[in-house]
Parts: structure tokens; C-alpha cells; sequence
């Protein structure tokens, strides 16, 4: 934490001051206690850099105090602007104090920081974040990893609410490295990831790198080389784009430990070879020596012992950096080397100097391989004694050192002592060997148990989100395919649509032009239609004429006849009144009264004919009219038979009439059901006139028509005893313009227009029934009550 | 004289019984009405005997005038009745039919009875 204050109070002090000072003079606010502040924290991270606690407390001390002071002043409070300020500075106070703190007395340090959270307000998010960051790093410096977790989690929480995208990054990324130091591979690589997003969105190229070789080195610890590779390749692009040599040779580093972990030892020289020509060119010793180390082993590993010592070898020239373990090691490892070649000397000069270093930086682990090895050497040489005392001096030497060593370490001491005889010691040796080495087993047991577990785990979740991933790219992939398809659809939609709307239009512009013709031929239709009726009604009345004028001529006679009559008879009267024969002139002048009765009955008769022949011709009122239907039957008849008559003199039918009495008057249209009857009588008269021609005088015309109530419905019926209507035009009578007469005799209207007048007109049927050569019957049924 | 008289129009009756009144009441002449050719020729069955004049009418339903022409000329041969005819004014086709069936005479409408009186006073 602190290198990272450091680097943070650097930029902030910068910037501030300038700014401090700016803000004082305005507000006129005594500038002094701010710079005490400030100078304070310069001081403290001062000697912290060079390790003196004491001083670094002591102005940390002073630093929280002239804060604190401040940051309770209500007037200062009061300016929005200032507090902020010294908010900041407090806060900055607080961290680097507890950072101080932890070096001595971690439990102190967090109760620091716990105090410090007591003055924050409760939507102080991003001070809060900082504090708990901090907490995290404490606990996790006393290895109390769950909890510095828990606490970073804490902090991702603040940085996220208060959108401060930037430590919500670094925090993503500390995160994602303790939990990946802890084992915790998927989790860490959830966090990272999450910080690499982040990282790309602010466009932050170093952020992005480091996520990007912090993902490539999980994936390179659970041994997913691509995977690793591809991130490390990423990260090595940006920083060619950079031409950030130090970056390069670090990727290089990172793919060459990724092939080292793979087993691919080739490869991973191949890289940290390439690492180390770079690393060369600029002067950080760790990194040269790093590499060489690096190199070294891999060579061993290969075979390549003298390889392996050349390079340790000029590593081991590289040592002006703090990380005295490692070179300790190196030699350690040199020492080993040479001992395979063998080298005996060059061995044990190498392992006596890891041994001065062990002993001089009180590296336990150190003392205890290095005497080991030194004990390993002397029992090659058969001087046992020796090498025990090597391991004896160690063991004061070495009070805690890793279990490992120490359980090699007292096999060591348990052979040494068996090849000296002492098998006493060599028991009790053995017997502290044989627990360690349970213990070791078990550790190591435990820890590979814990790694491989860690590796499932990871490899679980990661199949886990591979799947998920697939069904989402599954799912997208169909979406895209749906929208294609959609798409494609859309678009042959839209070709049909519109060769749809040319045709449409196409064809409206052609319909529009039949329609006009249509509608043309239509009227004219209609026109004619109109005519036709008229001409249907003409012809019907032009047969009906003969008949009228007929019907007309006696009545007509009667009246001329009568009234003559009665003028005689007044003349005969008068005489008898002169005569004194008034018996004679009673009788006389009853005759006229009744002649006067017949002239008015007679001239009734003629005018009720003219109004029957006007009705026949005049349009249909449509308004039903009571009408005795017995009548209307018995007067067309006699209409058609005179008409027909009228035309053929010859002819003549028995004609039969059968009237049902109860018939009463009922509502029709008069003139429409008088064409009706009258058209099939006139039929009627043909067909048995037709069969007369043919036949002569064996055949005797016979048309009747009857009415009669059955059941709901009444029946008018007329019937002939002609020829019969043949089937095969049986079912086209009806139809319009259909006639058997020659041309210019009918207009084939009569029996459809009868027919569209029953049915749609009365609501009745019309029906024929026929037979051949005994006749017809067409039966007009109307309901009862129409 | 018995005249039979075949008319469907039933007012015939009065007509004649009025026209032939005097003729009636000096019995001169004797009325009979038949309103179908049907009747008409019953009527000649049950009175075979009679001289009789026959007035009849062409158009009427069922038998014509035509026909009963035909009838009686061809059932009644002792005495032969005297046949005339009334036929429509003008109707000269009608009135070649009758002559060519053997009417012996015909009338034309309206009837003219003074014309109808003298003819009779010649046939009888």
C-alpha cells in the first residue's frame, strides 16, 4: 500500500499545492496547519522509504493530528470546498499512520482505520473504499486472507457506488491476485476479467496489460498454455505498439514460465532467452539475474549441466538487488550442478558460500539445504563426521525453517549417524524424520489436494461458463439467424409486396378500364332487362288483347243491348199507362229496373277489365293487396283463352276450374301473381295446342287450374294435358331467356320472371312436375300467411 | 218456332226473352237457353222431335260453337236443324269456318235483332 500512497501523494501533492494555496487565499483560511499537514506526510513516507519506523510514526503521528484538528473545525465544515480538501488530507493521514502501524503492531493499525471510518458520513463512499482497500491489504499482510478479502470486496462495493471507475479497477486487479495466490483460480479470474473490461473501457493501456498478464498467468497455473499464451500475446502487442522493451522482456518472462509449467522446456527457453536479450539492454539486475536463473534450470532440466552453470553462473554476477533468498538458492542450486558433473571442489566452494550467505542474512532454509548438501558431499567422500557436524551446526542455526528441509534435514542426521554407528541417535533421528515426514506428506498431500481441487474447480467453473457462453453465442448465433432469416423474409416480403403492388396496380388500371366497360355493359344490361320486362309484359298483353277487347264486346253488347230495351220498353209502358193497364205497365217497369241493373253490372264487368288490363301493363306498387285469388285465377284464364282464341280460331280446350271456397281474400301483389297465372296458362294453351297440331282430333286439349288450402300453404295449380316438358331441358325452363318457342314468339322471360316472383316476391315456390305425353302441372305454393 | 239459343253469357236470357217479347206473348216463338255446347246438345237429345233454330255463340269454354256445329249436323239429321251462327264483328275468318262447317247462316256482334227477326220470319 504504501508504495502505491507514495506514487498517489506524489501526484496529489503536485497538484495540490498549487491548488491549496489558490483555495486559501479565496476563502482566507490560515494556509499553515495545511502545509504542516502536508509536510508531515512528505517527512513520514521520507523515512518510511529508508525504513526508520520511528521517525515515519512520529510524523505520521503528527500528520493525523493537525488533520484530525482541522477536519473537526466547524468552519471549515461549513466550506463545502475546503473540508473536501482536508477530508482528503485526513484521509491520506489515516492510511499512511496505519500503513506505518502494521510494520509494528498490525492490530493497532486496523483499529486506526476502524476509528477513521467512524468519522466518515454514511455516502462518503469513495473515502470509505480507500479504507477498506486498506483494511484488505492489512489483513492479508497478516495472512488472514478470508478477511482481507472480505474487506476488498467491501471496497469494490464503495469504489463501484461511488463510480470512481479507476480504483474500482486496481481494486478488481488486487483482488483477483490475492485470491489467485490463494488457489482461488476461478474466482481470481472472474475479478481479473471483470478489471480487464474495466480497464479497456477508461482505455487504459498499462491497467489493460496488467489484467491482461494477471489472466494469462492464472490460466498458466492451471495449465491452460493456449489460453495463457493468447493473453500474454495480447499484452505483448501492446507494449511493442509502446515500444516498451522492459514490457516485452516481461511477457517474454511470463510465456517462457507458462511453456516451464506446460513441460515444453524448449519453448520456455525460447522465451526467456528472448527475455533476457532484452533485459540485458537495461540495467535491473533482479530481472538479468532472473532470467538467467530461469535459463539455467531449464538447461539442467534439459541435461545441459555445463549450460545449466554458465548461466546460473552469470546470473549469480547480477546480485545488486534485495532478493537474498534467491541468490542464496542460485548458488545452492550452482553447487548441486557441479556436483553432477562432478566437481567436487567447485561444489563445495559453492555451497560454502551459499552457507556464509544463509548465515549472514539468517536464512533458516537456507543453513539447513546448504548443510544437507555440504553433508551429502563429505558422506560421497566417506567422512561421515564431517557431515554430521555440518548438520549439527546448522540445527542452531535454524530455528523455524519449512518442514520439507527440516525432514530432509534429520534423514540426513539419521544416516550420518547410522553410518557412524550410532544407531541410537540414528533412531531418534529417524524417528524426528519419519514424523516430519509424515507431516511433509501430509502438507504435501494436503497442498496438491488443495491445487488439484483448485484446478477442478476452476476447470468446473470454467466449463461451466464455456457452456454458458456457448448457449449465449448459441442464442446470439439463432438470434442472428432469426434476424437473417427475418431479414430475408422482410425483404422477399418486400419483393412480393411490391411486384404485389405493380400487379395490383397493373391490374387496377386494367380493371378500372373493365370496370367502366363492365359498368357500361351493365346499364345497358339493365336497360335492356328493363326493356325486356316491359317487352315480357307487352307480349302477355298483346296475348291478353284479342281476349280483352273480346271480354270488352259483351259487356259492351249488354249495355247497348239493355239500354235499348229499356227504351222500348218505356215506349211500351206509356201505351199500356194510355191503355189503363196498370197490371202491364208494373211488369213493364220491373223488366227496365232489372235492365238497368244488368247495364250497370255489364258496364261494371267492361271497367273492370280496362282497370285488370291497365294493372297487367302498370309497374308493381310492390304493396300486397287483399285479393280474391278464385277470381284472379278464373279471369286470366278466361283472359288467356280468349286471347289465344283470338289468334287461332280452330282452337279450342276444355277448360276445368276447380276453386277451393275457403280460399278467402289474401295478400299478394295483384298484377305480379296475375302474370304468374297467366303466363302458366298461356303456357299451358301452347303445349296443348302444340300437341293438338301434331295429334288432330284424337286429342282433346284439357287445361285446368285448381286452388286449395293444404295444411300452411296454398296451392294453385294449372295443369295440360300436352306433351310433357322433356327432362333434358326440364332443369332450364326456369332459367332466363330460355324458350322452346320459335324466335320472336317468346322472350324466354315468362317462367323466370314467374318464378323470381313466387319465390322472392311471396316467399312461395314454384314446382313442375311433367310427364311425357300426359301433361304438366306447375304448382304454385305460397305460405299461408304472406 | 222453338229457338235454342248456346250462349256461356247467362244475360243472353233476358236479352232474348225481352227482344221476342211480343213474339212470346203471341206465341210465335218459343225460348230455350243452353250456356255450354254441351248443354246444348243434351238439350237437342232430349227434344228430338222439334223443329228447332239454333243461335249459337263461337267462342265459349269447353265446346265450342264449331264444335257443336260439327255435333249436331252430324247426330240430328231428322229434322236437320237450321244453324246460325254469331260470330264477332268482323270476323271473317270465323265466318268462312261456319259456312264451310254447314252453318246456315250466321250473325255477327252486337246482334241485330231487327236483322235477327227477318231472318227468321225467312227461314221459318
Amino acid at each position: 500500500m504504501i508504495n502505491k500512497s507514495v506514487l498517489l501523494l506524489l501526484v496529489f501533492l503536485v497538484t495540490f499545492w498549487g491548488k491549496s494555496v489558490q483555495a486559501f487565499s479565496k476563502y482566507d483560511v490560515n494556509p499553515d496547519d495545511t502545509l504542516k499537514i502536508v509536510f508531515a506526510l512528505d517527512q513520514l513516507i521520507k523515512f518510511y522509504n529508508e525504513n526508520k519506523m520511528d521517525s515515519s510514526l512520529y510524523y505520521a503521528e503528527k500528520a493525523i493530528l493537525t488533520s484530525k484538528e482541522l477536519f473537526d473545525s466547524k468552519e471549515i465544515q461549513s466550506n463545502d470546498v475546503l473540508f473536501k480538501r482536508v477530508k482528503s488530507l485526513t484521509l491520506e493521514s489515516y492510511l499512511n499512520y496505519s500503513s506505518v502501524l502494521a510494520e509494528t503492531n498490525m492490530p493497532a493499525a486496523r483499529d486506526t482505520l476502524e476509528m477513521f471510518l467512524k468519522l466518515l458520513k454514511d455516502d462518503d463512499f469513495l473515502e470509505k473504499g480507500y479504507v477498506y482497500s486498506e483494511m484488505g491489504t492489512l489483513y492479508r499482510q497478516s495472512l488472514r486472507t478470508e478477511k482481507g478479502v472480505e474487506y476488498s470486496k467491501k471496497a469494490l462495493e464503495m469504489f463501484r457506488v461511488s463510480e470512481s471507475e479507476i480504483d474500482y479497477m486496481y481494486e478488481l486487479n488486487s483482488l483477483g491476485l490475492v485470491l489467485r495466490e490463494n488457489g482461488n483460480y476461478g474466482e481470481s479470474l472472474d475479478y481479473l476479467l471483470k478489471a480487464l473490461k474495466t480497464a479497456r473501457n477508461l482505455n487504459d493501456n498499462s491497467a489493460t496489460i496488467e489484467a491482461l498478464l494477471a489472466i494469462g498467468f492464472v490460466y498458466a497455473l492451471v495449465e491452460k498454455k493456449y489460453v495463457a499464451i493468447k493473453y500474454q500475446q495480447e499484452a505483448l502487442e501492446l507494449f511493442e505498439q509502446a515500444n516498451d522493451s522492459i514490457g516485452i522482456a516481461r511477457v517474454h518472462n511470463d510465456m517462457g514460465v507458462t511453456f516451464d509449467f506446460a513441460g515444453e522446456i524448449d519453448s520456455a527457453l525460447v522465451h526467456h532467452k528472448k527475455a533476457l536479450a532484452l533485459r540485458l539492454n537495461y540495467n535491473h539486475e533482479y530481472d538479468i539475474f532472473s532470467s538467467y536463473t530461469y535459463i539455467g534450470d531449464l538447461l539442467a532440466l534439459n541435461g545441459d549441466i555445463k549450460g545449466a552453470i554458465e548461466n546460473t553462473e552469470k546470473g549469480l554476477s547480477y546480485t545488486n538487488h534485495p532478493y537474498i533468498t534467491s541468490i542464496i538458492s542460485s548458488y545452492i542450486k550452482l553447487g548441486d550442478f557441479y556436483n553432477k558433473l562432478p566437481d567436487s571442489n567447485k561444489a563445495s566452494d559453492t555451497f560454502i558460500k551459499a552457507k556464509q550467505l544463509s548465515e549472514e542474512n539468517e536464512y533458516s532454509e537456507g543453513i539447513l539445504s546448504v548443510a544437507i548438501q555440504l553433508a551429502r558431499l563429505a558422506e560421497k567422500n566417506g567422512n561421515y563426521k564431517q557431515a554430521l557436524s555440518f548438520l549439527r551446526l546448522a540445527e542452531g542455526k535454524a530455528p523455524e525453517v519449512n518442514l520439507q528441509v527440516k525432514s530432509l534435514f534429520y534423514k540426513a542426521i539419521a544416516f550420518a549417524y547410522s553410518e557412524l554407528g550410532d544407531y541410537k541417535k540414528a533412531y531418534q533421528n529417524n524417528v524426528i524424520y519419519a514424523g516430519l515426514k509424515d507431516s511433509v506428506l501430509a502438507a504435501e498431500n494436503l497442498s496438491k489436494v488443495t491445487k488439484m481441487t483448485n484446478i477442478m474447480a476452476f476447470e468446473n467453473e470454467l466449463a461451466l461458463k464455456k457452456e454458458n457462453n456457448e448457449r449465449i453465442m448459441a442464442l446470439k448465433q439463432a438470434e442472428i439467424d432469426r434476424e437473417k432469416v427475418t431479414r430475408n423474409l422482410f425483404l422477399v416480403g418486400m419483393i412480393v409486396a411490391v411486384i404485389f403492388v405493380v400487379i395490383t396496380l397493373v391490374r387496377f388500371f386494367e380493371k378500372k378500364k373493365l370496370n367502366e366497360t363492365l359498368e357500361h355493359t351493365l346499364s345497358n344490361l339493365k336497360s335492356t332487362q328493363k326493356q325486356l320486362i316491359q317487352s315480357e309484359k307487352m307480349a302477355s298483353l298483346g296475348e291478353l288483347t284479342a281476349g280483352i277487347a273480346h271480354e270488352i264486346q259483351n259487356p259492351l253488347n249488354f249495355v247497348n243491348n239493355f239500354s235499348e230495351l229499356s227504351s222500348e220498353l218505356i215506349d211500351e209502358m206509356n201505351q199500356e199507362v194510355e191503355n189503363g193497364d196498370f197490371e202491364e205497365v208494373k211488369f213493364i217497369s220491373a223488366d227496365i229496373k232489372s235492365n238497368l241493373e244488368k247495364i250497370t253490372h255489364h258496364g261494371k264487368r267492361a271497367e273492370g277489365i280496362v282497370k285488370g288490363m291497365l294493372q297487367h301493363s302498370r309497374s308493381s306498387s310492390g304493396i300486397k293487396e287483399k285479393t280474391d285469388l278464385n277470381a284472379l285465377c278464373d279471369e286470366y284464364l278466361r283472359l288467356a283463352y280468349q286471347g289465344l282464341r283470338v289468334k287461332d280460331k280452330s282452337f279450342n280446350a276444355t277448360l276445368t276450374t276447380d276453386f277451393d271456397a275457403k280460399l278467402g281474400k289474401i295478400d299478394i301483389l295483384p298484377q305480379e301473381m296475375g302474370r304468374v297465372i297467366l303466363n302458366l296458362i298461356t303456357n299451358a294453351f301452347y303445349a296443348v295446342k302444340e300437341r293438338k297440331t301434331k295429334d288432330g282430333d284424337a286429342f282433346e286439349p284439357q287445361v285446368s287450374i285448381s286452388t286449395k288450402i293444404q295444411e300452411n300453404e296454398i296451392h294453385i295449380l294449372v295443369s295440360d294435358n300436352g306433351y310433357g316438358i322433356p327432362d333434358s331441358i326440364k332443369d332450364k325452363i326456369f332459367q332466363p331467356f330460355f324458350t322452346t318457342k320459335p324466335t320472336g314468339q317468346g322472350t324466354g322471360l315468362g317462367l323466370s320472371m314467374s318464378y323470381d316472383i313466387i319465390k322472392n316476391s311471396h316467399q312461395g315456390e314454384l314446382l313442375v312436375e311433367t310427364i311425357v305425353n300426359q301433361g304438366t302441372i306447375f304448382t304454385i305454393k305460397l305460405p299461408i300467411n304472406i | 218456332m222453338k229457338i235454342l239459343i248456346v250462349d256461356d253469357e247467362k244475360d243472353v236470357q233476358p236479352l232474348f226473352e225481352q227482344r221476342f217479347r211480343k213474339e212470346i206473348r203471341s206465341n210465335a216463338v218459343e225460348l230455350a237457353f243452353a250456356f255450354s255446347g254441351e248443354e246444348a246438345l243434351k238439350y237437342l237429345e232430349n227434344n228430338t222431335q222439334e223443329a228447332i233454330l239454333i243461335l249459337s255463340d263461337i267462342n265459349m269454354p269447353g265446346m265450342s260453337g264449331f264444335q257443336l256445329l260439327e255435333k249436331v249436323k252430324e247426330k240430328f239429321k231428322q229434322p236437320p236443324p237450321v244453324i246460325m251462327m254469331i260470330t264477332a264483328y268482323g270476323d271473317e275468318e270465323n265466318m268462312t269456318m261456319a259456312k264451310k262447317l254447314g252453318a246456315d247462316d250466321f250473325l255477327t256482334k252486337p246482334v241485330d235483332f231487327k236483322a235477327l227477326k227477318e231472318k227468321l220470319n225467312i227461314s221459318l
